[in-house]
């Protein structure tokens, strides 16, 4: 699958980035290799699974729901660029119109 | 519901419900309520590069849950995608929800009072976003915004109706049945002022004589509306709005908008991303869900009985049909009864004791059903009480009202206030011998046609036994001295 002009900015512009034009033509090379790539690997891969009878529970290799704490909260607070009040701090959502 | 100008509305939900976990989705982190901000975050679910989620196992089976009670059709496998936007609340730039395999399709919800259902499409888990307090009046005139991440990755189930609801009021009877369904399930607070449950509303107008399909009508979806009374009026402003718009051969546009409580309109937020936009892909890190069919059918086994269930088997009960679904609106008071008849009450008479002075009683002390100081057995021993005859209905409520004053049994309560009912014939013939004789006049105006000169007497013979006789007795005998029926 090759990518258009179009859909790289459009990508980009989903992405919140802004492209010079060499970049653009850049990536346009660069993203529609990759998708091929994708392409390749899909035509060797089976689709599914099979579902398996192999499993010992319902929910082997899930999560039990118990709390835990892996980190001090005001340690992963202070990795914020911006901080106030013990929330993280950003500039407004809006744009102007 | 059809317009003037012919346009039929077309109502679809997404309904979010928060699930009633210790922990988030994907991370370990306790899902409390009303934590201090940021404190039950870890690298997880703020999104730190190399981390990796672990699905919450009780979430899967608490979205099982509800998916089986609605009666959808769970897939054995599904599968976690990334859905990819941008927004303050969203540390990883991207949401893992589930895209083109959800957990569940194809259930229905019955409207309430209805012979119609609104079939559900799918039903498909996720995380939640985190919080933001925007400082300043309003979203739109605010300088910068907090973030709170402690709601960051608690787990979500997503319900997606079909398109099948064709007025605001169906929207609001649909809101209010799939609410009772769920009530019975334990799997989500369903608090909707604090959250745990949240709906958007889909509207559309069909315009008369369209055969395409109705997904491709100009969609607006009404965002996070905080209650039923206010999606409803949503709905109407939304319609009013459209139908206006199309009325001068203006266009509706495909967006999200906003309710705003204080003016009853609705806002324009932002123009609706198509699903392409999020460029959903495969969660990567997540293994694809799988699902025993054997542990489904275990799950649906164990479903407790449902509403529409109760109410069946109360009317078989002999309640009649409107008690029985006032019963069944709360789930808390299904159990109350149902406990009571276990104690040894007959059914109609539990519901309605406790539709009526019990629901008053609990209500006034903020209580829920089945807590406090009035438990099952102690009501259906009052009700015991009132069968064998020792009790009037009046005495009842004395009674009932001292279970909630002293936190006494019945019985002990009786004798401590001494209410028995007399029902002596012999001890109430010489009290009202003496009643009428010390009322001639009152005496004589019933027997000259004056009935309610009788309720004076009544109401002397009840004074002259401090409320304790019979009144149906009372009746009795004092018609029968003043009209000389059986001589006593």
């Amino acid at each position: 699958m090759r990518l258009s002009h179009q859909d790289v900015e459009h990508v980009a512009r989903l992405a919140r980035l802004r492209l010079t034009p060499q970049e653009r033509e850049r990536m346009v090379e660069v993203l529609s290799s990759v998708l091929a790539h994708m392409e390749v690997l899909g035509d060797g891969v089976s689709s599914e699974r099979p579902l398996s009878t192999d499993r010992v529970n319902a929910f082997s290799g899930l999560r039990e729901d118990r709390p835990s704490r892996t980190e001090a909260p005001e340690r992963l607070l202070a990795l914020g660029p911006n901080t106030r009040a013990g929330q993280f701090s950003v500039p407004r959502i809006v744009q102007d119109a | 519901m059809t317009l003037d100008n012919g346009a039929e509305v077309i109502i679809g939900f997404e309904v979010h419900l928060e699930l009633n976990t210790a922990t988030k989705l994907f991370c370990p982190c306790a899902t409390a309520f009303g934590a201090a901000p940021n404190t039950s975050v870890c690298p997880v679910c703020l999104g730190h590069p190399g981390v990796l989620p672990a699905l919450n196992q009780e979430a899967v089976a608490l979205a099982v849950r509800a998916a089986v009670a609605l009666g959808c059709r769970i897939n054995l496998v599904s599968r976690f995608d990334r859905k990819n936007y941008f927004y303050a609340d969203l540390p990883k730039g991207y949401q893992i929800s589930q895209f083109d395999r959800p957990l569940a399709e194809s259930g229905s919800v019955a409207l309430l009072g209805t012979d119609r259902k609104v079939r559900i499409r799918r039903i498909h888990m996720e995380e939640e976003a985190g919080k933001l307090n925007h400082e300043g009046e309003s979203l739109w005139t605010a300088d910068s915004s907090l973030v709170d991440f402690n709601r960051a990755g608690i787990p979500l189930i997503e319900i997606v109706s079909e398109p099948d609801m064709r007025s605001p009021e169906d929207g609001r009877l649909y809101l209010h049945s799939l609410i009772r369904t769920l009530s019975y399930l334990d799997v989500s607070d369903l608090r909707m002022e604090e959250g745990s449950l949240r709906c958007d509303a889909n509207i559309s107008l069909k315009p008369a004589g369209y055969e395409g399909d109705l997904e491709d009508l100009p969609r607006v979806e009404l965002k996070n509306v905080n209650s039923i009374r206010n999606v409803v009026r949503g709905l109407e402003y939304e319609i009013a709005r459209q139908a206006a718009l199309l009325d001068v051969g203006g266009t509706v546009a495909r967006e999200t908008r906003g309710f705003d409580d204080a003016s009853g309109t609705t806002l324009s937020q932002r123009s609706k991303e198509a699903a392409n936009d999020y460029r959903y892909f495969p969660e990567p890190d997540l293994l694809p869900l799988r699902l025993e069919a054997a542990w489904v059918d275990e799950v649906r086994q164990a479903l407790p009985m449902l509403p529409e269930a109760w109410a069946a088997k109360m009317m078989g009960y002999g309640v009649r049909g409107q008690d029985a679904e006032v019963l069944v609106s709360d789930p808390g008071l299904v159990r109350f009864a149902e406990a009571t008849h276990a104690a040894g009450a007959p059914f109609p008479d539990v519901v309605s004791w406790i539709l009526g002075d019990v629901a008053r009683l609990q209500n006034a002390h903020h209580l829920p059903y089945g807590e406090g100081p009035l438990c099952a057995e102690r009501l259906a021993r009052l009700m015991a009480l009132i069968g064998d005859g020792t009790l009037s209905g009046r005495m009842a409520k004395e009674v009932l009202e001292a279970i909630y004053d002293d936190d006494e049994d019945p019985d002990a309560i009786v004798a401590a206030r001494g209410l028995r009912q007399v029902s002596d014939i012999d001890a109430l013939t010489i009290i009202v011998g003496t009643v009428i004789d010390a009322n001639g006049k009152v005496a004589e105006d019933f027997r000259a046609g004056k009935d309610k000169a009788l309720a004076f007497l009544v109401g002397q013979v009840m004074k002259a036994t401090r409320g304790q006789a019979e009144p149906a007795v009372v009746n009795r005998l004092l018609r029968e001295r003043l009209l000389g029926g059986n001589p006593l």
